[in-house]
């Protein structure tokens, strides 16, 4: 009774004083995320810093916060204790390796990590603004290992169906090549036969070798994401599985190991997360893609169709009653989280590092993002999608050299580990889907710019491109 | 990290290509992207209408009150003087009244303004070191009844040169013991509250009496950091700790630690809460209130 009351208590101030938004940063390895993060909080609490010490590191943001007097509505942004089981994302140690004076990039993301952020803000009436007193936004947010995010485009599939796909993948190139020896091990293997322990335990390290394999020269689309960590001795067993077509007992033990797979996916990584937020950033680094062949580009695309398709489908977490699938819920806090129908908001997808791209072509970039990811995020019922070229943290300077006798525009950075700066010409972006010519065989991988001069104290922020309009667009109506 | 090897005779080059060129000579070391956001002062936002449209309503309701109040008097000044001099003392009285009530609360509201201005003030920079000073100053004057020592920290806060100083000396000896006493309060309410509770008829009563209790929680620390609150400025202070509360502390109202904290530095409680469910949980509020509010009117930024 009394701890019921005091629940309602609390639920009511919830209520009344606090608006929680669950932000999703999803993306391939590599793609920016933890930088996304690690710059999104800096900048937030540089803008929302103590009377007189605030900047305006997130101008369109500030815009958005205007109140009807032209003042900023903002009263401050600070980073909420840690609570519940996730570890805590470490922004003080990413901040201090990106500000040292020898910089460093945050090393690739191993596990899930949160941070909270409350964002304190007048309400926007000057009745509510006099009567009811600030308002307290709270942000939520997930960093993970971005290979992790195509295992939940493998919960909608069978174990058959998903052998399929994988293998008629694997054999084209340039898969074909590295897969080999997984391959001629497929080829001399009975699916009907009885299941041998060692054979299966020898394919799936092969298929895991073939993963890595094309990992390494560029591929992005490569399912399951966990077969990309190093095989550890801690592995459960169920993780030994590869694909194979056809029935029998040895493929009927894969399937059932694809099964706990799929469980233990949903359990730990799609039901602590992926069921429940309300807006999205889908980051892609197209530039890498772009510059690393035709057969990279084509995963990445096929990437962020499945995860635009997701949004639009849900996961095969199961379809609600109203037919609605499950990620277009959000909990209640009135609720206690139960699931009431309450569509994702807003979604952002954004082409990242953008900083490695001259202003004039960046709307090209944007342009192909676009490009890419619309025809499967068009159908999104609910959410207004936007499409960015963005860099979270900016590292370059535009600028012109002469290439081949010809001016060009260029960025001027200095590459990580050398002393001075180089100029960095892109090339061409193309503003839509790249022709057949476009293609070549050159293999080229984007250089890694030491970041920019960060001033330590976090009081002016981290240099970005377009990280506020990103922010405006997509929280803009919520705070 | 660099291109792929080029051919050593210059190759036609493509225009599509990405390429990495050779550094310049002079070329610098660090990149300046020019990176400078301007200063953004979160001010309050200034006051509205609605402040002139209440001042305006009052002032008609106060001159219409008033020139009723006058020709009353004189109509009974033609009555005859003795009933005409009752009713300037009867008036009169009512007005003086008026006037001590309105000078309290515009006294509380200006007790919390100041709280506000001094925590502007210390967050701040060394720069606004005499105004830093005279606000602290002030603030040490308006608490001198709780504090014992409080001239001894006036005469130490000349010695103060910087804002780090000047914040060690207020916190140490100032906001320390007004603390401690904002415990006792906690404690006090908190053996009252249990013992309330133990002989309270009905459950339903618990909320009632424990809302009361801790608003009378909330005036008694008030005044103890120098806030005198009245009527209008209380809801104003607890709709401030409630702020407080849900953004700093509010999750930990009932966890086990906090009550076992109470248990052990009432001693009272503890005996009651054995016997009586809830009586435990009344008195983790009142305390734990007690704590808040103290936070609440504490102008220091938290070390
Ligand atoms: N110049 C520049 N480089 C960036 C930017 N964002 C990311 N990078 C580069 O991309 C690398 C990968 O970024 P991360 O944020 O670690 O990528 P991630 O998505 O978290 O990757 P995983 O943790 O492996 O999933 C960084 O080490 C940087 O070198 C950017 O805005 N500008
Ligand atoms: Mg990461």
């Amino acid at each position: 009774m009394r701890g019921l009351a005091a629940g309602a208590a609390a639920r009511l101030d919830t209520f009344v004083n606090e608006d929680r938004i669950a932000l999703a940063v999803t993306g391939l390895s590599g793609a920016g995320k933890t930088v996304f993060i690690t710059s999104l909080v800096n900048n937030l609490l540089a803008l929302g810093r103590a009377a007189g010490q605030g900047r305006d590191t997130l101008p369109r943001l500030t815009a958005a916060l205007r109140g009807p007097d032209g003042a900023s509505r903002l009263r401050g942004v600070r980073v909420l204790a840690h609570d519940g089981a996730l570890p805590a994302f470490d922004y003080a140690g990413k901040l201090a390796s990106l500000s040292a004076d020898t910089p460093a990039w945050p090393a690739p993301t191993r596990d899930m990590a949160r941070i909270s952020l409350a964002i304190d803000v007048e309400r926007r009436g000057p009745l509510a603004r006099r009567l009811a007193g600030p308002r307290r936004v709270r942000l939520d947010i997930l960093d993970y290992p971005g290979e992790w995010l195509l295992d939940l485009p493998l919960l909608r599939h069978s174990f058959a169906a998903w052998s399929a796909e994988a293998l008629a993948l694997l054999r084209t190139p340039p898969r074909a090549a590295v897969a080999a020896p997984f391959l001629a091990f497929l080829a001399g293997l009975n699916p009907a036969g009885p299941a041998d322990a060692v054979a299966i335990a020898q394919g799936h390290a092969l298929y895991r070798a073939a993963l890595r394999g094309c990992a390494a020269i560029g591929l992005r689309y490569l399912q399951p994401g966990r077969f990309l960590a190093a095989p550890a001795a801690d592995d459960p067993p169920f993780l030994a599985f590869f694909p194979l077509e056809g029935r029998g007992a040895t493929a009927g033990l894969l399937a059932g190991r694809f099964a706990a797979y799929q469980r233990h996916v949903r359990r730990t990584f799609f039901d602590t997360r992926f069921r429940r937020f309300d807006r999205q950033v889908m980051l892609v680094d197209l530039l890498s893609a772009l510059h690393a062949g035709r057969a990279a580009f084509e995963d990445t695309a096929r990437a962020v169709a499945d995860i635009a398709r997701g949004l639009r489908e849900g996961w095969g977490g199961g379809l609600r009653a109203d037919g609605l699938p499950l990620a277009h819920h959000v909990p209640s806090v009135l609720l206690g989280g139960r699931v009431v129908p309450r569509p994702i908001g807003r979604v952002a997808f954004v082409a990242t590092k953008a900083d490695h791209v001259p202003a004039l072509r960046r709307e090209n970039l944007r342009n192909l993002l676009r490009a890419l990811a619309a025809p499967a995020a068009g159908g999104l019922a609910g959410p207004a999608v936007s499409y960015h070229a963005a860099a979270a943290v900016l590292a370059t300077r535009d600028g012109t050299a002469r290439i081949a006798g010809r001016a060009a525009e260029v960025v001027q950075g200095v590459v990580l580990g050398e002393a001075q700066a180089r100029a960095f010409h892109v090339g061409d972006v193309p503003s839509g889907l790249p022709p057949d010519s476009f293609w070549s065989d050159s293999y080229f991988t984007l250089p890694v710019f030491r970041p920019p001069r960060i001033v330590a104290d976090g009081s002016h922020g981290i240099p970005h491109l377009g990280l506020d309009i990103i922010l405006a667009e997509l929280i803009g109506d919520r705070l | 990290m660099s291109p792929d090897p080029r051919p050593a005779e210059p190759a036609p080059l493509r225009q599509q290509a990405p390429l990495l060129l050779e550094p310049e000579a002079g070329a610098p070391a660090v990149i300046d992207s020019g990176w400078q956001p301007p200063p953004l002062a979160l001010r309050r936002p200034a006051r509205t209408r609605l402040g002139w449209l209440a001042g305006g309503l009052a002032t008609l309701l106060a001159s219409w009150a008033g020139l009723a109040a006058i020709t009353f008097v004189e109509d009974l000044f033609q009555r005859s003087p003795a009933l005409g001099w009752a009713g300037v003392a009867g008036f009169g009285a009512g007005l003086a009244m008026l006037a001590v009530a309105a000078a309290g609360e515009l006294r509380a509201w200006r007790g919390l303004a100041r709280v506000d201005r001094l925590r502007r003030l210390l967050a701040g920079p060394d720069a606004a070191m005499p105004a830093m000073r005279a606000a602290a100053r002030d603030w040490v004057a308006a608490v001198r009844p709780g504090l014992p020592e409080a001239e001894a920290v006036l005469a130490a806060l000349d010695g103060a040169e910087t804002a780090a100083a000047l914040r060690a000396l207020l916190r140490a000896r100032v906001a320390a013991p007004l603390a401690q006493a904002a415990g006792r309060v906690g404690r006090q309410a908190a053996l009252e509250g249990a013992a309330l509770v133990a002989i309270l008829p009905h459950p339903a009563l618990d909320g009632v009496f424990a809302g009361l209790r801790g608003l009378r929680v909330i005036r008694q620390v008030a005044a103890l950091y120098g806030l005198r609150p009245g009527t209008l400025a209380s809801f104003a202070l607890a709709r401030r700790v409630v702020w407080t509360a849900a953004g700093t502390a509010g999750m930990d109202m009932l966890a086990q630690t906090m009550l076992d904290q109470v248990m052990t530095t009432v001693p009272g409680v503890r005996h009651l809460a054995a016997a009586i469910p809830g009586a435990g949980v009344a008195a983790v509020r009142l305390y734990r209130l007690a704590g808040i509010t103290a936070s609440a009117c504490d102008p220091l930024p938290p070390a």
